[in-house]
């Protein structure tokens, strides 16, 4: 292994000639930066990912079951498990997606959950994204590229290989595709995420398109070539979000979309990956109940714990968030991506004053949640090993059958006093390797 | 593979435009370098407006360091090579992660001459890397129609370029030959009286340059 | 039980040529036990796909594409329907949760919460009696005006200014009526004598579904044609339509409704 650690900046170099880069808006101008990779992997072994395994595959069946009641028979509300207020007011609920049940019944296809490990090894819960989680092609070529810096280590270590994602991936769109190409629809180049959408719509044989390829007729989507040809599309690895999916059905100022393409959903000709409306399952108030969601559809105990959490929305959590308000982080309901994100320690005077008083005005847009003392996991930085905060992006892609990816991206802070992992606020990615024995 | 959308056709022939462009104005300035070393006055004006582009540099020293890596004048090498990357890097769907890498070094061996002592040797390996992208198009794509489109893109920019440099007409001759193939093997609807116009223009030597460039730019609509 | 001739009509005009033209309607009036369509003529020009669908809240929409540049577009609907069969119409899916809770137009602020306080019906009556008082409350205090409201004006935004128009009144009324608990949805349709669409608010009481007029501080009886129904306005759009073009857009809706 240690081989490999030597090995690092040769793999950024690597990186570098792959184009592996995410975009970033600083001050107004788009720029591309390198993500910076980390050699020292992350590693599960067999027992501890056989746990996760399970937790996921249990986590994200209830969330898909979770989605299509929502959209259909509303059993969980009608139950009382759930507060009918969560739901239906909620940003994250389309009231557009009622009753259009997606081909097969798959509304998360590809689910990215976020967790993190405790100093005493538990595993927590942090978020789950449902939506368009992005992430899993750095881990992916990186792999592939340590495997080229130090053959030895992976030929000495039995690490599960993880380059079969975009294979997996493959596998689920075939599965819900209605008859036609697959797709991979983009918002372009100056998204963020640009470099992944083209690399996985490359390795999955997919094409790469815009919205402005793509056209709606006779409730069919298709592709049109630049002679006025057209191809049908049978699904689309949609990573554009609901708002903007179709301007004819969701945000009428998009301009990335393609106009009816919800209608050509509804009838059953064409698959979303993932479908639309999934906002109301990763809605950050409706974490709190995935465990009870859990035990209500599939009659289990939820595997995986989630990171203590309260809801200033019940009266008594209020009441603690309040006194306890110093111990915990508050987070924004409607933000992603690390913003919106307050440690209350942070808080001082006035704005601290200002915030208990929105979290009270507004409770429903809060949660609150202990800090979890995370493990650190090593970086090299000029030479030497230094401990980072280190979440792990789990993803689990529910086709025929539901499956976790033997890998993950695993995100550190590159400043040793922060948690927040986010690549959009300059963080670092390692591999995550999962020990076959 | 299927069919190509407009976009993805534009990408693939702007990428081959701008990727010759480079190459070939790169050789261009390796020659005027060479001659630059012996001459007091400016030849470089000449390049200019051979180029037809406007002359900014006050000496050849400025040209010299400034026509291949000011990235804020359109139209040094830099930004025709930053113009190739950008179109490659849309077209990772269709010619692959491996041969976009050859721009993405390209690009950044470019960047690294600039701040060299001997710049040439350099810019020696930007021409290698964008051979080597050439070599691993014909190698690594299998789909004929995407291929041409990238090559025609080459080959219009290079006829382009000879007009502009008034090359004499025996290699202007063979450049509009391996033009004339390959604008067949599209699949995209092009100006063929273009076609003709050249071919009669250059068998019988009666070249009349800026209205050739004009109809040569004008032979596809991407 | 009366016989009303119906008759929309939405002509677009521009000055310049548009292109690549989207549009979706709802502007067909559909069956229920309160009215009975017995005939009806839809015409969309120019277009080049058209297609039906059914949105979320099972309102008739027609879909679809003029791609070629066009100077005119128009909508015509028209038909004979049978209405007042019954007063109110029946309870047909289990959508009444969502029409309970606060909708995007709907979000109350301080003082819909405060009007709501000041007239809440105490005692054990029915919600279709909640509903009745609000309204009268509601045409108390809110006045008709028109170019004080748009499109966008939220139920809590046109209160405070205290004058709208018809989708202000059902927009307040849904507001109160959700604060209350009671399902009630946002229609659109047509009445006599009123050259426009029109907005109105159907409560759910007793197991059925019933149309108050808020604006007009009505009951909705035989001279009323529904056309769709939704949370609020947003749900109920008539034409909704993207297009490239810089042109300048003329609209002219007009709406007869007779008796037969």
């Amino acid at each position: 292994m240690k081989q490999l650690f030597n090995q690092s900046d040769a793999v950024n170099k690597l990186l570098e000639r792959y184009g592996v880069k995410f975009g970033i808006y600083k001050n107004g101008t788009f720029k591309e930066q390198l993500f910076p990779f980390d050699s020292i992997p992350r590693v599960i072994e067999k027992e501890e990912f056989d746990y996760l395994e399970r937790g996921l595959i249990q986590r994200v069946t209830a969330l898909n079951r979770f989605l299509a009641d929502i959209y259909g028979e509303k059993n969980i509300v009608k139950d009382g498990v759930i507060p009918e207020e969560f739901i239906f007011s909620s940003s994250g609920y389309m009231a557009e997606c009622e009753g259009a049940l997606p081909p097969k019944a798959i509304y998360s296809h590809i689910s990215g959950i976020d967790l993190v490990q405790a100093k005493d090894k538990t595993w927590y819960v942090l978020e789950d994204n449902l939506r368009v989680p992005s992430g899993a092609s750095y881990p992916m070529i990186a792999r592939n590229l340590c495997r080229r810096a130090s053959p030895s280590t992976f030929h000495d270590i039995p690490v599960a290989d993880n380059r079969n994602y975009a294979a997996l991936l493959k596998e689920v769109m075939d599965y819900v595709n209605t008859g036609g190409i697959n797709v991979i629809l983009t918002p372009g180049r100056y998204n963020a995420a640009y470099f992944e959408h083209s690399f996985l719509a490359e390795k999955t044989g997919s094409i790469l398109a815009t919205g402005q390829e793509l056209i709606v007729e006779d409730d069919y989507l298709y592709y049109i070539g630049c002679n006025d040809e057209k191809q049908k599309v049978g699904a689309v690895y949609r990573r554009i979000s609901d708002e903007y999916l179709d301007p004819m059905n969701f945000c009428a100022d998009s301009v990335i979309g393609v106009p009816h393409l919800y209608s050509a959903f509804k009838k059953g000709n064409v698959a979303l990956l993932n479908a639309p409306g999934n906002g109301i399952a990763d809605d950050k108030g409706i974490y709190y109940f995935v465990p009870k969601m859990i035990e209500y559809y599939l009659n289990e105990k939820s595997i995986l714990n989630n990171a203590p959490t309260y809801l200033p929305f019940y009266e008594e959590d209020k009441k603690y968030v309040l006194e306890n308000f110093d111990n915990l982080v508050i987070k924004d309901v409607a933000e992603a991506g690390g913003y919106g994100v307050v440690f209350g320690k942070d808080l001082e005077g006035q704005k601290k004053e200002d915030f208990i008083n929105l979290v009270k005005s507004e409770p429903r847009r809060f949660i609150a949640q202990e800090v979890i003392d995370f493990i650190d996991i090593d970086i090299m930085e000029n030479g030497e090993r230094v401990p980072r905060k280190a979440d792990l992006r789990a993803f689990v892609l529910t086709g025929k059958e539901v499956k976790v990816w033997k890998s993950g991206l695993t995100r550190f802070s590159r400043n040793p006093d922060s948690f927040v992992v986010n690549s959009s606020q300059g963080g670092g990615f390692k591999d995550t390797w999962v020990l076959l024995r | 593979m299927g069919i190509i959308a407009l976009e993805k056709a534009s990408g693939l022939y702007w990428l081959g435009r701008y990727n010759e462009r480079v190459y070939t104005t790169l050789r261009e300035f390796f020659v005027g370098y060479d001659r630059m070393i012996d001459e007091s006055e400016d030849s470089y004006k000449e390049l200019c407006s051979m180029l037809d582009i406007p002359d900014v540099y006050g000496s050849k020293m400025e040209f010299i360091n400034k026509y291949p890596f000011d990235e804020k004048n359109v139209d040094s090498i830099i930004s025709n090579l930053t113009r190739t990357y950008d179109n490659a890097m849309v077209m990772r769907d269709v010619i692959g992660t491996e041969t976009i890498s050859y721009v993405e070094l390209a690009l950044s061996c470019m960047k690294a001459a600039r701040y060299s002592e001997a710049p040439l040797l350099e810019l020696q390996e930007v021409i290698d890397y964008i051979l080597a992208f050439w070599g691993y198009v014909d190698d690594s794509i299998d789909d004929r129609q995407i291929r041409s489109i990238i090559k025609a893109g080459r080959r219009i920019e290079r006829l382009d370029l000879y007009l502009r440099f008034e090359r004499p007409v025996s290699m202007l001759e063979r450049e509009f030959a391996k033009l004339k193939s390959r604008m067949e093997l599209t699949g995209l609807s092009y100006d063929k009286t273009v076609i003709s116009y050249l071919e009669q223009a250059i068998t019988e030597n009666k070249i009349n340059y800026s209205e050739a460039i004009l109809k040569l730019e004008n032979i596809v609509k991407l | 039980m009366k016989l009303l001739r119906f008759h929309y009509e939405m002509t677009y005009s521009y000055d310049l040529p548009i292109r690549e033209h989207y549009f979706s309607l709802k502007c067909i009036p559909q069956s229920d036990c309160r009215q009975k369509i017995q005939t009806l003529d839809v015409r969309v020009t120019p277009y080049q796909y058209l297609s039906r669908e059914r949105d979320a809240f099972s309102n008739e929409m027609l879909i679809g594409n003029c791609l070629n540049e066009h100077k005119n577009f128009d909508v015509l609907v028209q038909g004979v329907a049978q209405t007042g069969m019954e007063e109110y119409t029946g309870n047909d899916d289990s959508q009444n949760i969502i029409f309970r809770n606060q909708s995007p137009y709907t979000l109350p602020g301080e003082c819909i919460r405060e009007f709501y306080r000041q007239n809440e019906l105490p005692g054990d009556v029915s919600d279709y009696e909640r509903a009745l008082h609000l309204m009268r409350k509601l045409h108390q205090t809110f006045r008709y005006e028109k170019d004080v409201t748009d499109i966008y004006t939220t139920a809590e935004e046109a209160l405070q200014k205290g004058s709208g128009v018809c989708q202000d009144y059902t927009h307040i009324l849904l507001s109160l009526l959700r604060i209350a608990g009671i399902p009630c949805r946002y229609v659109v349709g047509m009445m006599v004598g009123e050259g426009l669409s029109h907005a109105w608010t159907e409560v759910f009481s007793q197991g059925r579904w019933y149309g108050l007029d808020a604006t007009n501080n009505l009951l909705v009886s035989e001279d009323y044609v529904k056309i769709s129904h939704g949370r609020d306005y947003g749900d109920c759009i008539i034409n909704k339509g993207i297009y490239v073009g810089n042109a300048v857009e003329h609209q002219k809706i007009s709406v007869v409704v007779e008796a037969e």
